[in-house]
């Protein structure tokens, strides 16, 4: 049951864990949203794709975190 | 020894009784209405809880802001990384979760629904767990914690369900510093970033408070102390606060480790020190009731504040419980009553307490940090080495306070396989400095000596004795003993 996303109801379907767009029938919220409704409210950077497969929020883009410093951070953890 | 004694009446006067003799900010000011629906809420009164218990049903995953100190690690469906799990409750496992723990816990007497994301960003999922318990657990008093954005419409909601507090989190009212906290939010449709977002969050969440304080329910609103960022500016959030008729302020400190992989915590942000906290929270108590027994606890914890007893109620677990509600309830009542009752002597006492406390010469000494072990009913009951946090308290002239929790790694767990035992140790004694006393139902040999060259002294004489009292004890020992006229290195200069 979706209820903080407006995706156009018909789009997707209830995954085994979570919400899974279905890749054939995604329209790109076009006709319904001005925007991407998956995309502007998904947290997690890099996860959603355009139809050009292109990032539509690329590394950074949401965290504000640059990813050469996010990086570094992770290089440092693994390092202990 | 001679005490200086000052002959003028005693400063404080007119105290009340349900916080007397204690110096407390936190209730005190409460008008009565106020203070009766919160007296059994463990995280609205610091006297409940040492009392009372609180359980979070995780039924919100999602959210609809970014904050730079959160990182919900929660499962998304092209995301998969090791260590991230899933705790969500269905409204339908989330009720039946309650109902297991109020019948195993009697003393729980609240439930509150505090994410993973923002509860009223799942609004069917979050009025539903409310709409059930409220019919089918009518003895549990409900509570939301919220970020704002979308309060104004659900207020209307919230008050059809007998929630009678609500928890809004407001780290500004200045976009501005806002746009240094929260990337972006999710409004109409749209993903909002900047100044403008943070525009946008503080005056829904400004609006829903008005909203809320109208309908009567009480709000208490949490912040997030982020040094250099808003720092010197929530002074000014508990003034407007206040102002608009929130209860209840609770500064905590910001939580940054680079591995939780949020913003602050991989840009290096630090958290505010003990003493920075402290000195906030005392500059915005002029203002504002403060809260500072808050445990910033998980979005699925079960139990008295600083425990958590989540693993005894996993899903499974619960499945194979059967629970008869209506037996429960009955015997919740009576526990409710006894626990009621204790608390009422135990305030008797503390009243009692204080007013031989006033009568006697007023000390001039100096203020001393003194740490505390128990596991609730107010009394100092727990072994140095099980402890896995300390109280501490702040005695001085004008009578004792509590401060706030401090954290320890447990060094010993009662076997035989504490291997780094003493590093852990050690570090338990770090964490206690700024104390100069540490009082313990026992300490064993070692942290003693430990203790003593740190300049914390150890005490095991004041074992189930109530921690007021114990502390003043002591406290007067000091002071009788000559060790209260130098200002100590490990003293803090609150004078």
């Amino acid at each position: 049951m979706p209820v903080s996303l407006s995706v156009p109801a018909r789009l997707f379907f209830l995954g085994k864990k979570h919400f899974v767009v279905n890749p054939n029938k995604c329209t790109e919220c076009e006709g319904d949203y001005p925007v991407f409704q998956c995309a502007s409210i998904c947290p997690i950077e890099g996860a959603i794709l355009n139809s050009l497969g292109e990032e539509i929020n690329p590394p950074g883009s949401l965290t504000g975190i640059p990813p050469e410093k996010m990086a570094e951070a992770m290089a440092e953890l693994r390092a202990h | 020894m001679q005490l200086p004694v000052l002959n003028e009446a005693p400063v404080k006067s007119g105290c009340s009784a349900s916080s007397c003799g204690t110096n407390e900010s936190q209730m005190d000011a409460l008008p009565d209405s106020i203070r009766e629906k919160v007296q059994n809420h463990p995280c609205y009164s610091e006297d409940a809880h040492h009392y009372f218990a609180r359980m979070h049903v995780a039924v919100a995953p999602a959210c609809n802001i970014q904050c730079h100190y959160c990182n919900r690690k929660y499962d998304c469906s092209n995301e998969s990384r090791p260590g991230v799990v899933s705790e969500l409750l269905t409204p339908d496992q989330a009720v039946k979760k309650t109902m297991a723990v109020a019948a195993t816990i009697p003393q729980m007497t609240v439930l509150g629904i505090a994410g993973p994301g923002d509860p009223l960003a799942n609004p069917e999922r979050t009025f539903e767990t409310f709409r059930r318990l409220s019919q089918e657990a009518p003895d549990i008093k409900l509570c939301v914690s919220t970020n704002g954005l979308a309060l104004p419409e659900a207020v209307e909601e919230l008050s059809k369900h007998n929630i009678d507090h609500v928890t809004i989190t407001i780290n500004c009212v200045d976009p501005e510093i806002g746009a240094k906290i929260y990337p972006w939010i999710y409004w109409e449709n749209r993903r909002i970033k900047g100044k403008k977002a943070a525009k946008i969050l503080i005056e829904q969440q400004q609006k829903g408070l008005e909203m809320l304080i109208a309908k009567g329910i009480l709000v208490k609103v949490n912040s997030v102390m982020i040094p250099g960022i808003n720092d010197k500016h929530l002074a000014e959030v508990s003034r407007v606060v206040k102002s608009k008729g929130a209860f209840l302020h609770n500064v905590m400190p910001l939580i940054a480790e680079a591995e939780h992989g949020t913003f602050y915590g991989v840009m290096g942000q630090r958290g505010p020190t003990p003493d920075e906290l402290q000195d906030l929270q005392d500059a915005c108590s002029g203002d504002m009731n403060m809260m500072r027994h808050c445990r910033q606890c998980r979005a699925d914890a079960v139990g008295l504040l600083g425990e958590d007893r989540g693993d005894e109620f996993t899903m499974d677990k619960i499945e194979a419980m059967e629970i008869d509600y209506q037996a429960a309830m009955e015997k919740r009542k009576v526990i409710h009553q006894a626990i009621q009752e204790e608390m009422d002597s135990k305030r008797q006492q503390k009243h009692e307490v204080a007013i031989k406390h006033q009568a006697e010469p007023k000390l001039t000494t100096r203020p001393v940090l003194m740490a505390v072990a128990t596991s609730g009913q107010g009394v100092i009951n727990v072994h140095f080495g099980h402890a896995k946090e300390f109280l501490i308290y702040e005695a001085s002239p004008e009578g004792v306070r509590f401060i706030s929790h401090r954290k320890t790694d447990q060094y010993c767990g009662g076997d035989s396989t504490c291997g780094d035992g003493e590093s852990v140790l050690q570090r338990t004694v770090r964490s206690l400095e700024g104390c100069e006393a540490v009082l313990c139902s026992k300490v064993g040999y070692e942290p003693w000596d430990m203790l003593e060259k740190a300049g914390i002294m150890p005490n095991g004489d004041h074992g189930m004795e109530p921690i007021e009292e114990a502390v003043m004890a002591v406290y007067k020992e000091m002071a009788a003993a000559g060790k209260l006229d130098e200002k100590s290195e490990a003293a803090r200069a609150t004078g």
